[in-house]
């Protein structure tokens, strides 16, 4: 038995493929047929190699099913020979047996995928998993001494660290925090709890703490000192203690603050006093009549027409040398004091509100 | 001891002299009734009879402003920029008289619309003079108003409602 190799295979396929095509040369046409004449499995085949040839030489249209048939006797690999070759090793069992079989065991076995070797996962996984500690000691100590060497695996290790703690505040900060308490209260009772604030096996503690605190009130005053003093000595001093007490005392007398009162304040005051009376301008409230180099014109005006003051200096503008020093007005009337530039006139806008309506609204702008 | 003596006596003096001092303060000011009566003191302060230099010299106008058409009377050139900020568009010169003032002295101009307006020349001083205007129409007093106005500058007076539109009155002192 001669079978073609791989390679009288693919040529086998290549040129075929050339003669569907309708491009392989005549020596290529020559050259198929003596690769297919060389095997046995095509040689056993009269029909077919008879068809092959046919279609070699004179095309037509059924010359691709003659091509698949040629393809399939030579056996090229399609995928399928583990299946076939399990349906063969089935009916080879059957024919020995000669009894109802289920092939499918055999057929499953036959084609069990080959062993492929373990692949090495990707660094990033081999990282993750170290930083989550599901690597083995072995592996952990190998990783340690590559990590060393390995700077980019340094900083992926210190990215997932981060991740981790982003992870962990993102999800406190969104955890809702709930209060148990009274849901131990309910639950206590339920599972035979007298008193839910009981705590077993505190009861002992309780009274050891109990009596340390009754001998501790019946110590005398000098072990009391003690005491604080032990205590206040393990305070640190956060002020600096004045090194020399008695020179503040000396700047902070009493007695002798006292006499500078008397020598300074004392003469002053009375000085102060005696000016203030002699004077009593100076701390009395300059009135307005003193301030105006004259007195002011609302003194002067005749009371008896119900006009009464709306305010002093409404408008004052010393520098255009125009000023409202005074303004008083009627009831109902107003005044509108307006000066759109400051070399412009004072314009004095008079608007008598019980004046007959007229087909002009008066004085306003 | 002789301090403290020193410094009693001081007090005592102060004492007396702070009892008689508001006397004293009421005499030196001018009381109101005293305002009234004599009226205010001028600027110069000479008391006596007016002098040329004492008189100022008050140009009264009495312009109709109206929003009809737009025309501006050439006596009113020195005004018409600032005239622009009113809504009128026409300013229309009905009468023009000046009058001269001495100080405490008061004019009476008479307006279309019933309103009188009255000028008195309060005082003087320097480049500024000092105008009391008393605005009235026939049912009392509606303003009185005191401006200090400097040499050669306008005050306006407007309100009185006129045949469509206001009456301004520009009041400008020369002396």
């Amino acid at each position: 038995m001669s079978y073609a190799t791989e390679q009288e295979l693919s040529r086998i396929d290549a040129l075929l493929m050339r003669v569907l095509d309708e491009e392989a040369t005549s020596d290529e046409r020559q050259e198929l047929l003596a690769l297919a004449d060389a095997d046995t499995r095509l040689a056993e085949l009269t029909e077919l190699r008879t068809q092959l040839r046919e279609a070699v030489f004179a095309w037509s249209d059924d010359a691709v099913e003659v091509v698949g048939a040629v393809m399939a006797a030579l056996q090229v690999d399609d995928g399928w020979d583990a299946l076939s070759d399990g349906l063969r090793a089935a009916f080879a069992v059957e024919a020995l047996a000669e009894d109802t079989f289920d092939i499918s065991e055999l057929v499953m076995a036959a084609v069990a995928a080959p062993t492929v070797a373990a692949e090495e996962p990707p660094p990033e996984a081999v990282f993750s998993a170290l930083h989550d500690g599901e690597l083995s000691a072995e592996r952990r100590v190998e990783m340690a001494r590559e990590l060393g060497r390995d700077r980019g695996a340094l900083s992926a290790l210190n990215d997932y660290a981060d991740i981790g703690r982003l992870i962990r505040e993102g999800l406190d900060d969104e955890a809702r925090h709930a209060d148990l308490t009274p849901v131990w209260r309910g639950v206590a009772p339920a599972i035979g709890l007298s008193d839910p604030e009981e705590i077993p096996g505190w009861a002992p503690i309780a009274d050891a703490v109990r009596d340390a605190v009754a001998a501790a009130s019946v110590m005398s005053a000098a072990e009391s000192a003690a005491l604080t003093n032990t205590v206040m000595d393990g305070i640190p001093k956060p002020i600096r203690e004045l090194e020399h007490a008695d020179e503040l005392d000396e700047l902070v007398n009493p007695s002798d603050l006292r006499g500078w009162i008397v020598r300074l304040i004392g003469p002053a005051a009375i000085l102060a006093l005696g000016l203030m009376l002699v004077i009593p301008q100076l701390w009395q409230v300059p009135e307005k009549d003193s301030i105006e180099p004259t007195p002011p014109v609302a003194e002067n005006v005749q009371q008896d027409d119900a006009i009464e003051p709306m305010s002093d200096g409404a408008f004052a503008d010393a520098g255009s040398g125009m000023k409202v020093e005074s303004l008083e007005t009627a009831d109902n009337v107003f005044v509108q004091v307006m000066q759109f530039d400051d070399d412009g006139p004072l314009f004095l806008m008079i608007d008598d509100v019980d004046e007959p309506s007229a087909p002009d609204d008066g004085a306003s702008l | 001891m002789r301090t403290k003596k020193n410094l009693i006596a001081l007090c005592l003096a102060a004492l007396l002299t702070s009892a008689l001092a508001p006397e004293a303060a009421a005499q030196q000011r001018p009381r109101p009734q005293q305002i009234a009566q004599n009226g205010p003191r001028a600027g110069g302060g000479s008391g006596g009879k007016a002098t040329a230099s004492d008189k100022v010299q008050a140009k009264v106008l009495v312009v109709h402003a109206t929003e009809d058409g737009k025309y501006i009377d050439p006596k009113l050139k020195n005004l018409e920029r600032h005239l622009q900020h009113l809504k009128y568009s026409s300013y229309r010169v009905m009468t023009q008289e000046s009058v001269a003032l001495t100080k405490d002295e008061s004019e009476k101009v008479s307006v279309e619309g019933g309103w009188d307006v009255n000028i008195t020349l309060l005082s003087t001083s320097g480049d500024k003079a000092r105008f009391r205007v008393r605005v009235s129409s026939k049912k009392g007093n509606l303003a009185d108003i005191t401006v200090a106005v400097a040499r050669g500058r306008t005050f306006v007076v407007s309100g009185p409602k006129y045949n469509g539109g206001i009456l301004l009155i520009p009041i400008t002192a020369t002396f």
